[in-house]
Order: structure tokens, then C-alpha cells, then sequence
């Protein structure tokens, strides 16, 4: 199923008000106010994607820095028209229709 | 109202028609015919005998006679086998008729007749006396002057008569003699074995009398006899009577007057019976009007059902017109009152249906009055009776009964009931109409009533009875008005007061106003509209309700009360809100309702209903929905949309639904449904829902429990036993958690908001128990929860294998006891470390207050200095860990990597700020070995040729490196890159290192070897292990990042400018 | 032969190794499916 279908309602409606976006080492993030609840659901998904990078790190040999910005690039890479996402100089950017900018590293 | 009979116009004069029917008195009709009888005989003797006297009188009379004259003298006249009237059914016959005339100056004068076996016959058919031939010289003879006897002497020997009737036959005698006008005596006998008329039929009847007659007067005097008198129209039949008579006639015979004295068997009359009576007569009958006076006594009589032992009726009657007109007038006097087994039996069975009422008592005093009072109880009374015809022919008499006042005075002499002004006006073409006032006495309830005759003709009783009261039992009705509403329906009104018990409770000064109708089909219906109802106290099992005013309605087009003929009490009613307050048992209650409706027996609903249980202050208040309920013996029902707000705990039960019952002072609450919500303004948790709780209140206190559960998951969290006590608002809840199992399907943070963003990702078994304890001063909670192999990810990474009980001093407000105790079996901030015992406190669910952790570090110590972290709120979170004795050989097995090695044991802090995004910073952590320092070499090949000299140098020295001193510098991020500054002092060439003319020259140089790391502390291991193990390093191409057959991209290797120097130590370098 | 002698300050090598490598390339596909696994908080 898309993964949009699996997400809950408040984090779907927040990627697609792009009250929250993408950031480049792999996490979610703020990109302008929002308010507790925002913020705690915010966390509450980056601490469930940390403990996946540190799974996965430790399992692949890496760090969960280069784990989480690998993620970062796939994560920006699949992003919707009209969702928010972080570009290498750190500002928000919005993704259009065509591919968006991402880190040289990034892979394909 | 006319007190009495409105005086009715003189009857005008009647013509002479025979009475249509006449009433009694057929003893002087008897006498009339017998008199008509010896009048014909003197009136036959008066002529002068001379010559055939007889026949001019005959013929005089138109008399058809034959006689045989057998002798005729100067003074004598003898006739024989006189016949009179058709020979061969004579109307007269006389065997012998013996005339003396008497010498008198003048003309000669009858001085004696003798009659000798004279035989009369008569009919009396339809009312009228025919003596056949006689009747011209009997009935129409001149009239002018009033009849007088003749004067002569009379003497009849063995004189006898038949009258044949409608269908009875009456034989009389009469023997005597004597001077007529005065001195004359005889024997007369009368005997009918059969008599009817004027509707009455005698039997078995005689008149035994001497006749007299004196100064023209005739006299009977003797015992009147009837087997059997029964006159069916009028109801009346006496059987034996026994009359012995005195009745002496007037001159003219229109009339007579005398005494008799009456015994006589059982007797009946409309609604009277007797054993026997006997009584005295005396009377008089001038110009077709009748005075007599009596004194009657009758034994063992019933009369309307009531039996007496003994009744006496003395009195007067007057009547005019024959029985026309007649005005009757008793003072009745009754002994030995018997109300009848009936009215007993009535009252017993009344007093049965109103079992566990308030009635139940009063109506057994009534009963046990009666009984006491009956025997011995004497009714005194007046009564006047006046018959008036109608004032056209034909039309119906008036029959007037009056009874001024009667008094029935019970054994004890206590005036039982006086009634008094009692009319009963009957016929005259108008409907029954009577009126009177009763007012009854003693023990007996005092009703007071006034019966009164509307206009229009319909009966109306106006009446009140004083409270009657019988131990805590009262009843009284200040105004009752009873109104007959035509077709067999009255309808009554008025105000009824009563105290003492109800079906299944009781009431106190309970006013009701009574509005209603009854009648013998549809029984009684009450309250047609709106009724208000007042209380002083009313209390239904143990509910007691306080002074209270309600409104209650019936519904639409009913009556609130019915109880119809010979079947069950029914009520039924509603009210659009009711306010009540009152006690539940010992505990206040206070009830405020929207639209109710109940029906008894049936059911009771209410909605929007508010219970508060408790005093007010301290109140728990249910607040309903919808509440139904079955009124029975045992009362129970349906709640639903129930809130309970314990005015104690924070905790509100929300949207509680289920079945109760009311017994036997308890109230159970089953199979409730509910919703636990927390009252606080920021929800500290989730709401729980519960199936199949309980709750039961009796004797002022609440128990309940239930089985929480998680909504979504349904999963069991706790179970909770609640004791509370109402009348003092202390209370306790006992929580059980068996078994909460984290999984996918159920996270902390379905349990309470406060974990979203604190801890995610939860998977294991939690077991506990808490309790909560509240009275008036407040509330308190404790719990403690153990978890035996918990993971869950937090800010700092995921942990595993988490165990530890975690005491709470205040549950509910999320705080723990100090120095809490979790083990943790790996945590991985970005490097795993494992077997970790962090000891904490947390405060109000927000800070997790740190009063250490310690880790094993590689065969050392890791310990974390205390620290505080405040949840939800995004900070920059120090820890400063200190590193004791972590042993390098262990680190670098640890970590795999075979072909290297190291000794010596090391100490240094490691101060790690965690950003704001959770990321963790290594900030000038330093580990310095400790004396007397180790060494580190390297087994493996080295396979990087291409690094400059120097590295060669520094790799070639690594090979195996003794050192004095080698302190460690480490900064960076922990997840990400880490740049470590290695410092060895004192170092000198352990075993093989390879050894030539420069190593060992060097040897002996204070050389201070620094190798600056940077790369990501894991990776940096990685990646020496990637220098030595090609197969960590996986082909880019594989991984489809470059076309085939590109080249491999240059790896930039950017040195990190400025690190900073480690400060060489001054020790000599040990070679 | 070549006297070294040994300077008072002790020769310091600094040797930076800054080992950042193809390690992204070598976790974009394990990246990958961790994320389609863990849809709902990607």
C-alpha cells in the first residue's frame, strides 16, 4: 500500500500542509511554527526512525549518521508535489514536479 | 331545601269509587258484612206485622222471597222457610222468623224478632259486597239521614252466612240477643279457609267475638286468627297472627274504632323480617280516615341487612280517603344491633385487599369497634312516613319518608351514628329524591354527611371525616362531595390527608386532592388532569423523600389512578420535572429530574436525571440519561448515558450504562459499561472503558468494581476495586495491572499523551498494582510497576531489555519515590552499551530527574554524573560520563578487530551534549591511560602502500608501540564523526615491531606519536577493519550507484585543520 | 652514520585520517527498505 495510506491522519495532513518536511540527515522536522502536539508528533517520529538507523547501523558497519543521511536522500527523493524538504544550503524547499535538489553524495 | 313535605293542596273531593285497592284492615270489612248482615234482619222486623207486612215489605223492596207463614197472632208473627232471592240459589234463607209486635201507643211497634237458623249468602267479586236480591234494600236505600239502629229486640239463634269471594269462601255465625239499640249480645264467628282481596290473601283465617252492641254501639271483642296473611304487591306476609279485638262501630256505623292486640309469627315486610311480633292497636275509622296508635315489638329481626335483636315501633297513623292519604309517625327503638355476617364479611374482604396500608389498620379498629360495640348496641330513632295521592287520578302518590333524627348508641354507650333531617321523597312522577345528614361517633372515624338532592334530580352527598387515627396510621378527609352522574356513575371530589404506611413504604401528612368517578362496571378512575400532591415525608423501601410539593399528570386522555371493578390498583402518571430530596438509607440524597413517567405496577422512566449521593459538599452525583425501572416487589431497571462524578477522586465515569435492581436497602449496579475519563484540564491519561463492572450501594457505602481496558486494543490495563463511603467521602481504589502487554498493537502512548515523544516503539510486559486513597482532606496515590525485559526507543536511542520496578509516591500526579532503579540491558545512543543500572526519579510525568547511571565500559566503569531531562519540551541535555579503568585490550576485542591489540587500562570523562534535536555531541571527552601505561600493536598486513613515509613510519611504529602515557581525545557526534587525538608518551618498540637502525635510534627518542582520527567512532573502526577486510567494503557498482564500468569516484580526504595539540608530559620516555 | 638528535619537543605526527567513504553508497539499498518497511513514520 502507499505509504501515505499507513500514515496517521494528523502526520499526513502536516506533510501535506508542509507544516513539517524532510530534513537531509534523515529526520523529520518543523518548518515553521507548529504547535505541542505538532512538535511532539514530530518527535515521537524521529525517535522511531532513530532507533531504525541505530538498528541498522550498527547491523550495516556505520554510523547512524551516514545511515540517517542515506535515509535523508531516499526520504527527499520520495517526497509528493507540495511537500517540504530541506535543500543542501539547509533552506525548505517545496517539491514541484521535478526531481529535488539534494546532496551530491546522494546516491542516484 | 323545604325541610318537610311541601304542604300538598286539600284533596278535592273524590267520588265515591271503591278504593282500587285497599290496604289492611280486612278485619272490619268482615265486620262490616257481618253487621250489614243483622242489619238486614232488623231492618225486616221494623213493619208492622199486620197482614202480610212482609210482603208489602217485600215487595216495598223488590224483594223476590217466598215464606211459609206459620202462625200470625195479635202479638206474634210466625214465619217459616223464608226465601229470599232466586230459589234455587237463594241470598236468604230463614227456617223460622218469630215477630213480636210489643203494645205501644199508637201505632203497634216491633217489639222482638227471633231468628231462628238464618242463612246468608254473599259475594264479594272484584271489590264489590252483593247479597244478591238483598242488595236494593241493603245498598239503596235513602241516604239522607245517617244509619241508625232499629229499636227492637233482636235474638238469632244459630245464625249463619257464606260470602263467596274471588277465590276464597268466608263462613260466619252470629247468635245472640238482646235489645239492638242498647244491651244486645251475642257470639259472631267468622272463618275463611281462603281470602283474597285487595291484593292480600289470608288463609287459615277466624274471628271468634262477642258482639255487643250498647247505647246503639256495636261491640266485638275476641281473637282474630290468621294462619298465613301475604299481600305479594305491597311485600307483606305474616303467618300466624293472633289478634284479639275490641271494636265497637258508631251509632251510624260510619265507623269504628278499637284496640287489638297483635301477636303474630315470622313476619315480612319490604325489607324487613321478623321472628315474631307482638304489639298493641288501638284505632279509629271516622269518615273514611283512620287514626290509630301502635306498639310494635318484633324479635329477631333484620331489616336492610342489619340484624336486630329486638326492634320497637310505637307511633300513630293517619289517614284520610280510605288508605289514600296517609301520614305514619314511629319512635323506633331497636336492641341488639347485629350489622350481619354481610357487613363483616364486606368489611374483612376490603380490609384485605388493603394489606401493608395504611387503611389496613384503621379499617380492623373499625371492624374490632363494631364487634365490641354491636352486642348491646341500641338504635333510637324518629320516623315519619306520609303517603299523598297524586293530584290527578291516576297519577302515582307521593310516598314521603322523614326521619328527624335516629341514634345508634353502641354497647358502650357511645354514640355510634346519629342521623338526622332525613328525607326520602318518592312517585309523584318525579325521580327518588331524599336528603338527610349523618355523623357517626365514638371510636368509630366521625364522618360527617350531608346528603343533598340537586335540583335537576341528582343525589349529591356532601360530607367530611375528622382524622382518624390508629397508632401512627391517619386518615382524614376535610371535603368530600359525592355526586351521582347518571347511568350508575358517581363522581366524587374533595381532599383526602393520610399518614401511615403505603404498599411497599410509607408517608406522612401525604395531601392529595381527590377528583374522580366511580361505578359498580368501571370501578373507581381518579385524577383526570393535573394533580398536585403534597408531603410531609414519603418513603418508598428505604428511600425517605423530605417535605415536598409535586405536580403529577396523567397521561394523555387517562386518569392517574384506576382501580377497576374486582381487579388490580392501577396507576399511572408523569410529571415534566420533578425535584426531590430525601435519604437513600442513612446517606442524603437529592434527585433532580426531567420529564418522568411511572405506571404501578409497570415500569418507571426518567430522563435527564440527576443523583446526588452524599452531603452536598462532598455529593457523588450520578447524572443519567435515560433511566428505566420495573416497579414490582424488587425494583430494578436500565441506566444509560450515566455519568458519576466522585466528588473525592479527579476521575469522572462517563456514558455508564448496564441493569439495576433496588431490594432490600441495597442498590446493585450490573454489567455496567463505562468510560474512565481523567478530570483534569491536560488529560494525564487516556480515557479507559470497562465492561461488565459493578457497583453496589448499601447502608451508606459504595463498592464497585470493574475491569479496565485500553478502547482501541481492547486489551485488559487494570482491574480496580473502589470502596467508598458516602456519609464520611472517604474512600480508597485498589488497582491490579496483571499483565500489560506492549506491542505493536498497544503503545504507552494510547495510555497517556504524555509519552508521545518521550518513548516510542514499546515492547514488553508491565505488572503492577497502585491504589488511590481520598477523604475530606484530599487524595493520594502510590503504585509501583516492574517490568521484567522491556524495549522501547527514546530520545537518546532505543533501549533493550529495560527491568526494574518503578515506585510512584504520587500516581496520579506521575511522581516517583526518589532513586528509582532501571536496569538496561543496551542502550545505543549511537555507540551500545550494555548492562546499564540508572537510578532516577521522575516528577509529574515532565522530569526525569537522573541521579546516576552506570554502565560496564570494556572492564572498566562508565558512570553517568546525575543530570535532570524535562520531556516535551524541546533542550540541550548535558550528561557528563566518567570512564574508570576501561581496559584497551577489551575495547579492541571487543569491537572485533582481530589483528590489533592493546593494553593498559584507562580513565577520562566524556561529556555528551545532546542537541536539541536529540543528536549527541562528544565535547572534549579525554581518556588518559593509567600508570604504567601499555602497549598497542598491530598483527595484521598492511596493505596501503601509497600513504608518505611518515604514515609509513607511524604505521610501522604501530606494529607494536610501547607507551608510557597515551591520552585519548575524543570530539564529535556521536551517530556521525568522531575526531580523536591519540597521544602516546614514552613510547619504545615492543616486540615485534620491525625493528632497524631508525626504529631503534628512535627508540630511545621522546617521541610523541599523534594520530588524529577523525572518522565516525564506529566507522572508524569499521573502516581500519574495511583497510585490512576488503570484503567490508562492498563494490559501489553493485550497489548501482555508477554506470558499469565507471570509474570509482575519488574519495576526498580532507584533513581537519587546527586540532588541537596535546601538551607532550615531561616524563622520561622509558625505552 | 646519520645522528638523529632528538629535539627537545617531541616530534609530533599527526596523521588525519578522515575516513569518509562510499559508506552512503553501501547503505542507500538497506536505507531503502528499512524506509518501505516503516512506512507510517516515513
Amino acid at each position: 500500500a502507499p505509504a501515505s495510506a499507513q500514515r496517521d491522519p494528523a502526520y499526513e495532513a502536516a506533510r501535506a500542509e508542509g507544516t513539517v518536511g524532510e530534513r537531509t540527515d534523515g529526520y523529520l522536522a518543523l518548518t515553521g511554527g507548529g504547535d505541542a502536539a505538532l512538535r511532539k508528533m514530530v518527535d515521537d517520529i524521529n525517535i522511531r526512525r532513530r532507533a531504525i538507523y541505530a538498528r541498522r547501523a550498527q547491523a550495516e558497519g556505520a554510523t547512524m549518521e551516514e545511515y540517517s543521511f542515506t535515509a535523508g536522500c531516499i526520504a527527499i527523493g520520495r517526497t509528493q508535489p507540495g511537500e517540504k524538504y530541506q535543500a543542501p544550503d539547509g533552506s525548505w524547499q517545496t517539491r514541484g514536479g521535478g526531481a529535488p535538489q539534494r546532496d551530491a553524495r546522494c546516491p542516484g | 331545601m323545604a325541610d318537610d313535605v311541601a304542604s300538598d293542596p286539600e284533596a278535592a273531593a273524590l267520588p265515591e269509587a271503591p278504593p282500587r285497592r285497599r290496604i289492611g284492615c280486612w278485619a272490619s270489612l268482615v265486620m262490616l258484612v257481618f253487621l250489614l248482615g243483622g242489619l238486614l234482619f232488623l231492618w225486616l222486623s221494623r213493619d208492622r206485622i199486620a197482614g202480610d207486612i212482609i210482603t208489602d215489605l217485600l215487595d216495598d223492596n223488590r224483594l223476590q222471597a217466598t215464606y211459609r207463614i206459620e202462625s200470625i197472632g195479635p202479638r206474634q208473627q210466625v214465619l217459616a222457610d223464608v226465601v229470599v232471592g232466586d230459589p234455587a240459589r237463594p241470598d236468604l234463607t230463614i227456617e223460622r222468623v218469630v215477630v213480636r209486635i210489643g203494645p205501644r201507643l199508637g201505632t203497634p211497634a216491633l217489639e222482638s224478632v227471633r231468628l231462628v237458623r238464618p242463612r246468608l249468602y254473599g259475594t264479594y267479586r272484584g271489590g264489590t259486597l252483593s247479597f244478591g236480591a238483598l242488595d236494593p234494600l241493603l245498598f239503596e236505600g235513602d241516604r239522607k239521614q245517617p244509619f241508625t239502629l232499629p229499636d227492637l229486640r233482636l235474638v238469632v239463634e244459630d245464625g249463619r252466612g257464606l260470602l263467596v269471594g274471588d277465590d276464597g269462601r268466608l263462613g260466619f255465625s252470629l247468635a245472640g240477643s238482646g235489645w239492638l239499640r242498647d244491651g244486645w249480645t251475642g257470639e259472631v264467628a267468622a272463618i275463611t279457609p281462603q281470602w283474597a282481596a285487595g291484593g292480600c290473601a289470608a288463609t287459615g283465617a277466624s274471628l271468634y267475638g262477642r258482639l255487643s252492641i250498647r247505647n246503639a254501639r256495636p261491640q266485638i271483642a275476641g281473637p282474630l286468627r290468621l294462619d298465613r296473611l301475604a299481600c305479594a304487591g305491597a311485600g307483606i306476609a305474616v303467618a300466624n297472627v293472633a289478634a284479639p279485638l275490641d271494636v265497637t262501630a258508631e251509632q251510624a256505623l260510619d265507623g269504628f274504632g278499637g284496640t287489638a292486640r297483635l301477636t303474630s309469627g315470622a313476619t315480612a315486610l319490604p325489607q324487613v323480617t321478623a321472628r315474631d311480633t307482638q304489639g298493641t292497636l288501638r284505632f279509629s275509622w271516622r269518615k273514611d280516615a283512620l287514626t290509630a296508635d301502635y306498639s310494635l315489638t318484633g324479635t329477631r329481626v333484620t331489616a336492610a341487612g342489619v340484624a336486630l335483636a329486638e326492634l320497637t315501633l310505637e307511633g300513630a297513623v293517619r289517614t284520610r280517603g280510605g288508605l289514600r292519604r296517609m301520614e305514619l309517625e314511629a319512635d323506633a327503638s331497636a336492641k341488639g344491633i347485629a350489622p350481619g355476617p354481610a357487613l363483616d364479611r364486606a368489611l374483612a374482604s376490603a380490609q384485605g385487599t388493603t394489606h401493608d396500608t395504611l387503611l389496613f389498620p384503621l379499617m380492623g379498629q373499625l371492624r374490632r369497634t363494631l364487634a365490641r360495640e354491636t352486642p348491646g348496641s341500641t338504635l333510637t330513632g324518629q320516623l315519619i312516613a306520609r303517603r299523598v295521592p297524586g293530584r290527578k287520578t291516576g297519577d302515582e302518590p307521593t310516598l314521603t319518608l322523614l326521619v328527624p333524627s335516629a341514634t345508634l348508641r353502641g354497647g358502650g354507650g357511645a354514640t355510634l351514628l346519629r342521623v338526622s333531617r332525613v328525607q326520602l321523597v318518592d312517585g309523584g312522577g318525579q325521580p327518588l329524591r331524599w336528603s338527610g345528614n349523618a355523623l357517626t361517633g365514638g371510636d368509630l372515624p366521625r364522618i360527617n354527611a350531608r346528603v343533598e338532592q340537586a335540583p335537576d334530580g341528582s343525589l349529591e352527598l356532601v360530607g367530611s371525616m375528622a382524622p382518624w387515627r390508629v397508632g401512627d396510621s391517619s386518615l382524614s378527609v376535610p371535603r368530600l362531595t359525592l355526586a351521582h352522574a347518571g347511568g350508575g356513575s358517581w363522581r366524587f371530589a374533595g381532599a383526602l390527608q393520610a399518614s401511615g404506611a403505603l404498599p411497599g413504604g410509607s408517608a406522612r401528612n401525604l395531601q392529595v386532592p381527590l377528583d374522580g368517578t366511580w361505578s359498580r362496571r368501571a370501578g373507581v378512575a381518579m385524577w383526570r388532569d393535573c394533580t398536585d400532591l403534597r408531603f410531609d415525608a414519603l418513603s418508598y423501601a428505604n428511600l425517605s423523600l423530605d417535605r415536598r410539593r409535586l405536580t403529577l399528570c396523567p397521561p394523555r386522555g387517562g386518569t392517574i389512578l384506576r382501580l377497576p371493578a374486582g381487579g388490580a390498583l392501577q396507576v399511572a402518571a408523569g410529571a415534566p420535572s420533578l425535584q426531590v430530596t430525601g435519604r437513600l438509607g442513612a446517606t442524603p440524597v437529592a434527585i433532580d429530574s426531567g420529564p418522568v413517567g411511572f405506571g404501578w405496577p409497570g415500569t418507571l422512566t426518567a430522563r435527564a436525571v440527576t443523583v446526588a449521593l452524599g452531603p452536598a459538599e462532598t455529593a457523588t452525583r450520578f447524572v443519567l440519561t435515560d433511566l428505566t425501572a420495573q416497579l414490582g416487589r424488587e425494583i430494578g431497571g436500565t441506566f444509560a448515558g450515566t455519568d458519576v462524578l466522585l466528588n473525592a477522586v479527579p476521575l469522572d465515569i462517563r456514558d455508564g450504562a448496564g441493569s439495576w435492581t433496588y431490594g432490600g436497602g441495597r442498590l446493585v449496579l450490573a454489567d455496567g459499561s463505562f468510560r474512565l475519563e481523567d478530570r483534569a484540564e491536560i488529560d494525564r491519561f487516556n480515557p479507559l472503558v470497562a465492561r461488565g463492572a459493578s457497583l453496589t450501594l448499601s447502608d451508606n457505602r459504595i463498592t464497585a468494581d470493574a475491569l479496565l481496558r485500553e478502547p482501541a486494543s481492547d486489551r485488559e490495563i487494570t482491574r480496580v476495586a473502589i470502596a467508598h463511603d458516602l456519609s464520611r467521602g472517604i474512600g480508597r481504589a485498589d488497582l491490579a495491572v496483571d499483565r500489560i502487554t506492549f506491542d505493536k498493537g498497544l503503545q504507552p502512548v494510547a495510555l497517556t499523551p504524555l509519552a508521545l515523544g518521550v518513548v516510542a516503539d514499546v515492547a514488553g510486559d508491565v505488572t503492577g498494582n497502585g491504589r488511590i486513597e481520598w477523604n475530606e482532606v484530599g487524595v493520594s496515590s502510590s503504585g509501583a510497576f516492574t517490568t521484567e525485559d522491556l524495549d522501547f526507543a527514546a530520545a537518546f536511542g532505543p533501549v533493550t531489555g529495560a527491568s526494574g520496578t518503578i515506585a510512584f509516591a504520587d500516581l496520579l500526579g506521575l511522581t516517583t519515590a526518589p532513586d528509582q532503579v532501571l536496569r538496561i540491558a543496551t542502550v545505543n545512543p549511537g555507540i551500545v552499551v550494555t548492562d546499564g543500572v540508572v537510578r532516577y526519579a521522575l516528577k509529574n510525568g515532565e522530569t526525569l530527574i537522573v541521579h546516576g547511571g552506570e554502565w560496564p565500559f570494556f572492564g572498566g566503569r562508565l558512570v553517568m554524573q546525575p543530570t535532570s531531562i524535562t520531556f516535551g519540551v524541546p533542550e540541550v541535555r548535558r550528561y557528563t560520563f566518567e570512564i574508570t579503568g576501561l581496559d584497551a585490550a577489551r575495547f579492541v576485542t571487543n569491537f572485533g578487530m582481530s589483528n590489533l591489540s592493546a593494553t593498559g587500562t584507562f580513565d577520562g570523562t566524556m561529556p555528551i551534549v545532546f542537541d536539541v534535536d536529540g543528536n549527541g555531541r562528544l565535547q572534549g571527552g579525554l581518556l588518559v591511560s593509567n600508570a604504567p601505561g601499555g602497549n598497542v600493536s598491530y598483527v595484521g598486513e598492511l596493505t596501503y602502500k601509497d600513504l608518505s613515509p611518515i604514515a609509513n613510519f607511524a604505521f610501522d611504529s604501530l606494529r607494536s608501540l610501547n607507551y608510557e602515557r597515551m591520552s585519548i581525545q575524543l570530539d564529535g557526534s556521536l551517530t556521525g564523526e568522531i575526531v580523536t587525538r591519540v597521544s602516546f608518551d614514552g613510547i619504545s618498540q615492543g616486540e615485534g615491531a620491525s625493528s632497524n637502525f631508525v626504529t631503534r635510534k628512535l627508540a630511545s627518542l621522546p617521541l610523541r606519536f599523534i594520530v588524529n582520527v577523525r572518522a565516525p567512532f564506529l566507522s572508524l573502526i569499521g573502516s581500519v577493519r574495511s583497510l585490512y577486510d576488503p570484503s567490508a567494503i562492498r563494490d559501489p557498482r553493485t550497489l548501482g550507484l555508477l554506470p558499469t564500468g565507471g570509474s570509482t569516484p575519488s574519495i576526498d580526504q580532507t584533513a581537519r585543520p587546527g586540532a588541537p595539540a596535546i601538551q607532550p608530559s615531561e616524563s622520561e620516555p622509558v625505552p | 652514520c646519520i645522528t638523529v638528535n632528538a629535539p627537545e619537543e617531541p616530534i609530533v605526527i599527526e596523521l588525519n585520517i578522515n575516513i569518509k567513504q562510499e559508506v552512503i553508497y553501501r547503505l542507500a539499498a538497506d536505507a531503502g527498505t528499512a524506509i518501505d518497511q516503516n512506512a507510517e513514520i516515513f
